[in-house]
């Protein structure tokens, strides 16, 4: 394990809805190091997009209200001016976002985009410049580099696209990488191709990779460090081995349960009761998870959870996970 | 390009002809002839009959409609029956007007329409935002001809800072003098049609910018680390504009039509005026010409929407 870079402190990112606002990352901790890949799961509208954008400062801070403390390479991002920010994003932070379509400009050729990247951080000549992304759309697997700067978005697939996003994000050699569910638009042969990219690029550069994901299948595969997170709170966090092999909390274990496996094929699949709330209907106080595990005693709970660290490393929220079993009684 | 070009001008024959088809056939439907407006108790019907033979009016539909497009070609649309002179000649002279009027009222309307836009969009939801809203629906709600008749009334007539009718002034000398005079009348119909044509062009870009600003390749630009001023010039401006320019090709041959309500009261000499004026004399070779100009003009708008839409959209082009 390389030195920390990221250190998130007790951070609150809440947003306007009416007059009020509402914490949609709920007193998140966490740490990154260099060389590591560090997984954040949860099912959808559980807050991992939120706080990745906390991280890189894309929130719009007019709706919403961050509080805490990110820590990365000596410096306090939570308050950061922008200037600070379109200083950081690029050069030291780079993001990979879910749609590769979307997230690329429709009427810039491959080149300019990825261009653009090394117009605001560097100060090198077009032609030094253009090296640089020839040497990229090569570094990530694109044959051909010259041909395919000159094409547009909508002339290569979506696993072509995929990668110019990750050339881009890589353009300047960051520190950190963020990628908000790189695979989760691409079919699976491109997902193990792109996953297999991230890690070759993070043996070269030396990066510490957050990546989100809701499948527990990239993140087994992928990742060393797991953070589960559960309506806008951390609910578990360890190793992949601690958590793949000995999952505390009752989410942890229930998405695992939900996980499809040929062994088990013909039975019904498991699915956790109800959905995460919403952001105006979240409860304060007890454990967020109990009303999606009825069966389980109220004392069970915690009244203000807090977390334990049963063994080193290994975190977990509330008491629950101490006496939790599935309904039917199966250990998981 | 140029391919793409060639076969869209191509597929445009089969609709002029069927164009050309019902324009023609309207025409025969419409109730009277050229000759009914000259008609009087001491008419000769005999010499009516004659008249209508010379003309051609017996003749059966077909040969009339193959006469009508093989002098087309030769640029002969016929005699104006009410002018007594070729139609080309009546409608040449109005085309220009129309034409000046109409290119001063759309780039008028761009000028204001964009900046409008732009500012509503980029600074969504702000006083300024709401200032600009307000501006468009007003200008939206209020009807062309009732705002033009007030806009004669008070500059025209009322406060006289404009001329409130015609083309050129009778004593413009020279030809700079009479370029002048020309913008001079043009002013006041121009501005006040201008006015009131830039809501849906702010309407449009206002909300393209909104939805744009929220696009993961916006998201993707910010996450580059460029400033947000470039973010907004390079990524969301430019993407934005693509409805804007697709509907100019309209709007500008559109606009050639010339208005009627404008031209008929600023009683500005152009093609509008004198459609409604050739309906009213049932002035049937002019009425068919231009109803036959308004039809090409309309098909190679869509010609020129589609160019203009090649040239700054590359999805749209075609090998």
């Amino acid at each position: 394990m390389g030195e920390e870079l990221l250190t998130i402190d007790h951070l609150h990112t809440s947003f306007k809805r009416g007059t009020k606002y509402y914490d949609a990352v709920d007193d998140v901790s966490l740490k990154i190091h260099k060389d590591e890949i560090l997984a954040i799961v949860g099912e959808s509208g559980c807050g991992k997009t939120t706080l990745a954008k906390s991280i890189i400062g894309l929130h719009d801070l007019k709706r919403t209200k961050i509080s805490g403390h990110i820590g990365f390479e000596n410096q306090e991002l939570v308050g950061a001016s922008p200037e600070k920010f379109d200083k950081l994003r690029g050069s030291e932070m780079g993001m990979i976002f879910q749609d590769p379509l979307a997230a690329l400009n429709p009427l810039m050729r491959i080149e300019d985009q990825i261009q653009e990247v090394l117009d605001y951080h560097t100060d090198y000549s077009k032609s030094k410049k253009h090296k640089i992304v020839l040497e990229l759309l090569d570094q990530v697997g694109l044959e051909n580099p010259e041909r395919v700067a000159r094409q547009f978005p909508h002339e290569l697939s979506g696993g072509m696209r995929q990668r110019i996003i990750i050339a881009i994000a890589i353009a300047c050699k960051p520190e950190l990488i963020i990628a908000d569910e790189p695979t989760t638009a691409l079919d699976v042969t491109i997902q193990a191709q792109i996953l297999d990219l991230l890690r070759s690029i993070q043996a070269q550069n030396h990066a510490g990779i957050i990546l989100i994901t809701h499948d527990l299948g990239v993140v087994a595969d992928t990742a060393d460090e797991v953070v589960v997170m559960y309506a806008g709170q951390v609910v578990e966090r360890g190793s992949v081995s601690q958590i793949f092999n000995h999952p505390l909390h009752p989410y942890t274990r229930s998405l695992l349960k939900s996980i499809p496996q040929a062994d088990r094929a013909g039975d019904r699949l498991y699915a956790i009761e109800g959905s995460v709330p919403p952001l105006t209907k979240m409860p304060h106080d007890g454990c967020r998870f109990a009303p999606r595990i009825p069966w389980v005693p109220e004392s069970a709970h915690e009244k203000k959870p807090t977390m334990h660290e049963p063994e080193k490393g290994h975190f977990v929220l509330c008491t629950c996970y101490q006496t939790f079993e599935f309904e039917n009684g199966e250990v998981v | 390009m140029w391919k793409t070009i060639l076969r869209r001008i191509i597929i445009m024959i089969p609709q002029i002809i069927i164009l050309s088809l019902l324009v023609f056939i309207l025409a025969k439907f419409m109730p009277g002839d050229p000759f009914t407006g000259s008609i009087t108790p001491q008419t000769d019907a005999s010499q009516l009959h004659a008249l209508k033979v010379q003309a051609g009016l017996y003749d059966p539909w077909y040969t009339q409609y193959a006469h009508w497009v093989v002098n087309m070609f030769h640029g002969n649309f016929g005699t104006s029956y009410q002018f007594k002179e070729s139609v080309m000649t009546v409608i040449g002279g109005r085309a220009i007007n129309t034409l000046w009027l109409s290119l001063f009222t759309v780039i008028l309307t761009y000028l204001i329409a964009i900046p409008l836009g732009l500012l509503a969009g980029r600074y969504e939801d702000t006083n300024l935002d709401r200032g600009i809203m307000f501006f468009n629906y007003v200008t939206y709600a209020i009807p062309l001809f009732v705002f033009l008749v007030l806009g004669l009334w008070l500059f025209g007539y009322v406060l006289g800072w404009f001329p409130s009718g015609g083309s050129v002034s009778l004593s413009a000398s020279g030809a700079f003098g009479n370029i002048l005079s020309r913008l001079y009348h043009m002013i006041l119909p121009g501005v006040l049609t201008a006015l009131l044509s830039t809501t849906s062009t702010v309407q449009y870009l206002r909300s393209e910018i909104v939805d744009q600003k929220h696009q993961d390749m916006v998201a993707t630009a910010r996450a580059k680390g460029v400033p947000e001023r470039k973010v907004f010039s390079r990524h969301i401006l430019r993407n934005s504009l693509l409805p804007i320019a697709a509907f100019m090709g309209y709007s500008i041959t559109g606009l050639l039509g010339g208005s009627v309500f404008v031209e008929q009261i600023f009683t500005y000499p152009g093609m509008g005026q004198l459609f409604l004026n050739s309906i009213s004399n049932r002035d049937f070779s002019v009425i068919t010409a231009l109803v036959m100009i308004y039809g090409i003009l309309a098909l190679f708008g869509t010609l020129l929407s589609d160019i203009i839409m090649s040239i700054v959209d590359p999805r749209i082009r075609i090998k």
